[in-house]
């Protein structure tokens, strides 16, 4: 039982990441190839601050977050002009460094022997709650208008600007609202787990990341967060002993399925809402009744 | 309480290279006027637009709306200062619906701020409210509520046309850029496209200025025509004047034995 309940705590915890990648590349249309990096200098600020002055989690997080969006938006700015496919290899590189950098200075890190011994404070109900918040935060901030002045930049740059959105602007709110979050998995991770090393934070674990938003469709909120439901503790499910090595086989089959039957994912940019089932359904079956009735 | 606005080309030139795309072209846009820009393909006329709403900057002289100097303000600050465009290949935000795509240009009046949105203040309604009543306005007073909730790129070619305006408008512009509206429309579409583009002109109170191929409905609404060739201005005045204008005749519309 404490098994699960642990899984479904790293579930949630990668969740608040993906949830945030999902703003970057569903809502705002940049591929980022390297916010696992963004993650580890979340987990490892939030680390080093809760070890050294012995801070409790509340204050290791936020700090961990801070240094996360700080990073994310220097280097944003300058990337963040890069059409397309450089921005990509940009953050590719800047995925490596921050695992390179983590490695090469162990008096601080740890290095690649890991950082150990951090105080395990995060516990489920807190996760819960957090992922809870994120939703909702992420929600609240796509149907604001700067969530709409993101959706508009992902749909074309050049009418964005024509209506009077500030697209150089908007890419950085949705840089570091991408990389807060991730900051804020990467805190959470930290105390979930009690110790940190770099190769947690390689660029399989990027792509695994940002395939869990591709594969519940750009766009989605309700995609990501389904996604992220099944793909995450999917290599839990697959803890028999040959199973584990093909997990990342099974990711790729997964993903040509989805090019091939969805190619806008699971849930293409449609959103799971009340309103929306009320209405699957008054199709479904409200229409023999209306049909009976009308003719 | 007309808001539209005066427009003032001085000088202005653009030069790709060894190409001067535009080359010193000096118009005058009057208030409330519907200004039409013709001129074979290549004459320059795309580039004015993109030189006037900021895309490019111009190599010489400058563009002034109601007397104020745009030229070297960046494309969304000239945006928000009330001028909205049209463009010769549509860019309509294709994944949302149409009344998203009229909300999502509504942004520059939407006064809340980052926090306010996404924590939901009470204000955050009150400005929802306000900009999706007067989406829903502009989509019913172009005929096109009956389609508002249906993704753009599903709409027949007339009608993302018409979004594209609509989404100009909801921008509430004093001058507004109409790039090739007519563009693969037929003669009833280009007919209906006359009337409405005047009835635009009237009921939100916009100078227009447009550029088109198709001379009926140039002719037929423009109140004054400039006529451009090789970059260069070829001849400016009304309807008639043009259609009288040996060089005009002779440059664009053929030489008449």
């Amino acid at each position: 039982m404490t098994y699960w309940i642990g899984v479904i705590t790293v579930t949630g915890i990668w969740m608040i990441a993906i949830l945030g990648i999902s703003v970057l590349t569903g809502f705002t249309g940049l591929f980022s190839m390297g916010h696992a990096g963004f993650i580890a200098i979340g987990s490892y600020v939030c680390a080093l601050v809760s070890k050294t002055f012995a801070a409790p989690m509340w204050i290791g997080i936020p700090c961990g977050m801070a240094g996360a969006i700080l990073v994310g938006v220097l280097i944003g700015i300058p990337t963040l002009k890069l059409k397309g496919d450089y921005f990509v290899i940009a953050t590719l590189g800047i995925g490596e460094i921050v695992k390179l950098l983590i490695e090469n200075v162990p008096q601080i890190t740890g290095g690649a022997r890991g950082l150990t011994d951090i105080p395990r404070s995060t516990t489920f109900p807190l996760v819960l709650i957090i992922c809870v918040l994120c939703v909702v935060f992420v929600r609240f901030f796509l149907t604001s208008k700067h969530g709409r002045n993101g959706i508009a930049v992902r749909e074309d740059e050049v009418a964005a600007r024509a209506i009077g959105i500030n697209v150089a602007r908007q890419k950085l709110i949705g840089m570091a609202i991408s990389c807060g979050l991730c900051g804020l998995s990467g805190g959470l991770l930290a105390h979930y787990m009690g110790y940190l090393y770099p190769t947690m934070f390689t660029m399989a674990k990027s792509n695994e990341l940002i395939l869990t938003v591709i594969l519940g469709g750009k766009g989605s909120l309700t995609g990501t967060i389904l996604a992220s439901l099944i793909l995450v503790p999917l290599p839990e499910f697959l803890r028999t002993e040959a199973a584990q090595e093909w997990r990342m086989v099974l990711y790729g089959v997964l993903v040509v399925f989805v090019i091939i039957f969805r190619p806008s994912g699971f849930m293409g940019d449609r959103e799971l809402s009340i309103k929306g089932i009320f209405r699957f359904f008054k199709n479904r079956f409200g229409k023999k009744a209306e049909g009976g009735v009308g003719k | 309480m007309s808001n539209a606005a005066a427009v003032s080309i001085q000088n202005l030139t653009k030069q790709f290279g060894g190409i001067l795309a535009v080359d010193h072209i000096s118009m005058e846009v009057k208030p409330g006027e519907i200004h039409g820009v013709i001129g074979p393909n290549g004459a320059g006329k795309t580039t004015l637009f993109n030189l006037i709403t900021g895309i490019y900057t111009p190599t010489e002289g400058q563009v002034l709306v109601d007397g104020e100097r745009i030229t070297g303000l960046s494309p969304h600050t000239i945006a928000n200062a009330g001028i909205a465009r049209t463009f010769q290949n549509i860019r309509l935000f294709k994944e949302l619906s149409c009344f998203e795509n009229v909300v999502t240009a509504c942004q520059n009046e939407v006064k809340y701020n980052f926090l306010q949105g996404c924590l939901r203040t009470p204000k955050y309604y009150r400005e929802e409210r306000r900009i999706q009543k007067k989406a829903q306005a502009i989509l019913e007073s172009i005929d096109l509520w009956a389609v508002h909730d249906q993704k753009s790129k599903n709409l027949p070619y007339g009608q993302q046309r018409k979004l594209e305006i609509a989404r100009a408008l909801a921008m509430d512009p004093k001058l507004l850029l109409l790039d090739e509206p007519a563009a693969g429309m037929n003669e009833d579409e280009t007919n209906q496209l006359a009337g409405f583009i005047r009835q635009i002109r009237d009921q939100y109170q916009v100078t227009i200025i447009l550029i088109e191929h198709h001379m009926d409905l140039i002719m037929e609404i423009c109140d004054a025509i400039d006529v451009f060739n090789f970059g260069k201005k070829l001849a400016s005045g009304t309807a008639e004047a043009i259609q009288n204008n040996p060089e005009v005749i002779e440059a664009y519309l053929g030489v008449d034995d």
